[in-house]
């Protein structure tokens, strides 16, 4: 870890050059946080569903392209390369870039606005924080759930542009994906469309749930939990074995 | 005992066999020069030897250690690769604080190695705004920091001016003298490895073809090469052909290579006799090392079509 710990700072010092965009990162979060501000809410869950829902989409392109883009830069610019000459093991320079290339930044565009939302709403978070809390952590799952697709399409591409278009198309792609098994329950009239299109849109159908809106089976909140756990291992275990940064 | 150990490396990319059952050693204090011409497999065996790219086949020992799977293998190596490359928004002072840490020694090395490669006066700048040449110099700090017993550069010199090449150079040759460090680095400029190497190791289309130390190559160097001018080059040369085995046209030059030169001038003298051919110049030539490696390289590659 003592060895890990330099290169991760590294790292975060490395992403946090300010380009133009994260400038508008930062006024997206804030116009998120202020939406929850000024949108009447009556609960907890519901305050921090608001809160998260503009910083959700941000967090979801912001991850698609700054993930796929970030790892894939790592790579052609052969930082990565150095990264690897380091006497830091490969699961640990992988785990770096999970939580700086994809963690961290989810957790400070969903995380922000809901901050924001519990100092100036303290009761109303207060009145249930463990609903709070899991509205924030489906947020966080689902974002990062597309984050490593981005990081595995960066890590197997090894080109910004192609990392990006494909991150870009599997996000547009998955969510006309759910829109279509919606569209199938509406003109079919079978259910299990409908808990198809909600297992894929996770967080959203999550929060539906804790505010009483939906009861879906609790399969649907299976599917991006295991794909996201899947896909972690076996991100774990291509960059371990396999990943060459050339 | 060595410090490095490459046994068969097999090395694919698609259909290319980039590095072809390749066997290198690197011993405690020795300094071996990895040579070829360019796309001969050097960067490929450099990253193999470092656990940067995965082998197909073969073996890698760097201090004991598998570097792919044992990342602790690669804690007393020092590396400077060809393209140095660094995170841009960080200063040279930052940059070498953080390896300092990662290799857990005290930050007072890292302005003890900015004086070594001259940089001092940059620590403060970003390493986006440095020239190549102190992008070198960075990455020479860099591998030296945490004072390793091996040292692993990629051509350390291909970014430089002549003087930046020859500083480098006599940089690594001090290091190599003064501190001990055992020395792998690679060129495609035989010369400049052979002032500093112990060894040189000659690869070509990924497998080592030759090695032996400087002085095995000058011994190896018996032939001589003969250099004519003529005004008829096809004519001459076709002519010698018949004598000599290794006769080439190079620009307006014939080269013959031989280890009996007096003989091709005996034979030219009764060519001109013969026939008549206009010659304007002979001269007798001690084979450079390039010599020596062009026309291995030749055989080598005559040797593979048949």
């Amino acid at each position: 870890m003592a060895k890990s710990y330099p290169l991760l700072l590294m790292d975060i010092e490395d992403i946090l050059k300010p380009p133009v965009y994260d400038i508008l990162l930062g006024i997206a979060v804030v116009l998120g946080g202020f939406n929850a501000l000024i949108i009447p809410v009556a609960s907890s869950v519901q305050l921090a569903s608001t809160a998260t829902s503009v910083p959700l989409f941000i967090a979801l392109v912001y991850i698609a392209i700054r993930c796929g883009a970030g790892v894939a830069s790592l790579i052609s610019n052969n930082i990565m390369q150095l990264y690897l000459s380091y006497p830091i093991s490969r699961l640990k320079i992988l785990l770096i870039l999970l939580f700086t290339r994809i963690l961290l930044p989810i957790l400070i565009i969903i995380g922000l606005p809901l901050l924001a939302a519990s100092v100036f709403l303290s009761k109303i978070v207060a009145s249930d924080i463990v609903g709070f809390l899991a509205v924030f952590g489906g947020r966080v799952l689902f974002t990062f759930f597309l984050g490593i697709v981005s990081l595995l399409f960066a890590l197997s591409s090894k080109r910004v542009g192609v990392a990006v278009v494909l991150s870009i198309v599997f996000y547009f792609a998955y969510n006309i994906m759910s829109g279509i098994f919606s569209a199938f329950s509406v003109f079919l009239g079978e259910k299990t469309y409908m808990y198809i299109a909600q297992s894929l849109t996770f967080s959203d159908t999550l929060n539906a749930y804790l505010m009483g809106a939906t009861e879906p089976p609790l399969w649907v909140f299976i599917p991006v939990p295991t794909a996201t756990i899947v896909l972690t291992v076996l991100s774990i275990i291509y960059f371990t074995r396999r990943f060459e940064p050339t | 005992m060595p410090l490095l150990v490459a046994r068969g490396l097999v090395k694919r990319f698609g259909n290319i066999i980039a590095v072809n059952g390749l066997d290198l050693t690197v011993g405690e204090g020795e300094v071996v020069g990895l040579i070829g011409p360019n796309g001969a497999g050097k960067t490929t065996t450099i990253r193999l030897c470092l656990g940067i790219l995965r082998r197909d086949r073969g073996e890698v020992s760097l201090f004991d250690r598998d570097p792919f799977y044992d990342a602790s293998a690669r804690e007393n190596v020092g590396v400077i690769f060809e393209k140095p490359s660094f995170p841009e928004a960080l200063s040279v002072e930052k940059l070498l604080e953080y390896a300092a840490k990662i290799h857990g020694v005290s930050l007072d090395k890292v302005n003890e190695v900015l004086r070594i490669v001259g940089l001092v006066e940059k620590k403060n700048a970003s390493v986006k705004s440095l020239s190549a040449g102190q992008k070198q110099r960075l990455a020479i700090a860099h591998a030296l920091i945490h004072e390793p017993q091996l040292l692993i550069a990629d051509e350390p010199t291909s970014n430089l001016d002549p003087l930046g090449r020859s500083e480098v150079l006599g940089l690594l040759a001090e290091l190599s003298r003064d501190h001990g460090i055992s020395i792998l680095v690679s060129s495609h400029i035989l010369p400049e490895l052979s002032r500093i190497v112990n060894r040189l190791a000659l690869i070509h289309f990924g497998r080592l073809v030759f090695q032996g130390t400087p002085a095995d190559i000058m011994g190896a160097l018996k032939v001589s090469v003969v250099r004519i001018r003529a005004d008829n080059l096809e004519d001459v040369a076709r002519r010698l052909r018949e004598y000599f085995g290794e006769v080439e046209i190079r620009g307006a030059e014939i080269i013959v290579h031989t280890d009996k030169p007096g003989f091709v001038y005996k034979v030219i003298g009764e060519l001109i006799d013969k026939y008549g051919l206009r010659i304007y110049g002979v001269e007798s030539l001690e084979a450079s090392i390039e010599e020596f490696l062009r026309r291995f390289l030749q055989q080598y590659q005559r040797s593979r079509a048949r």
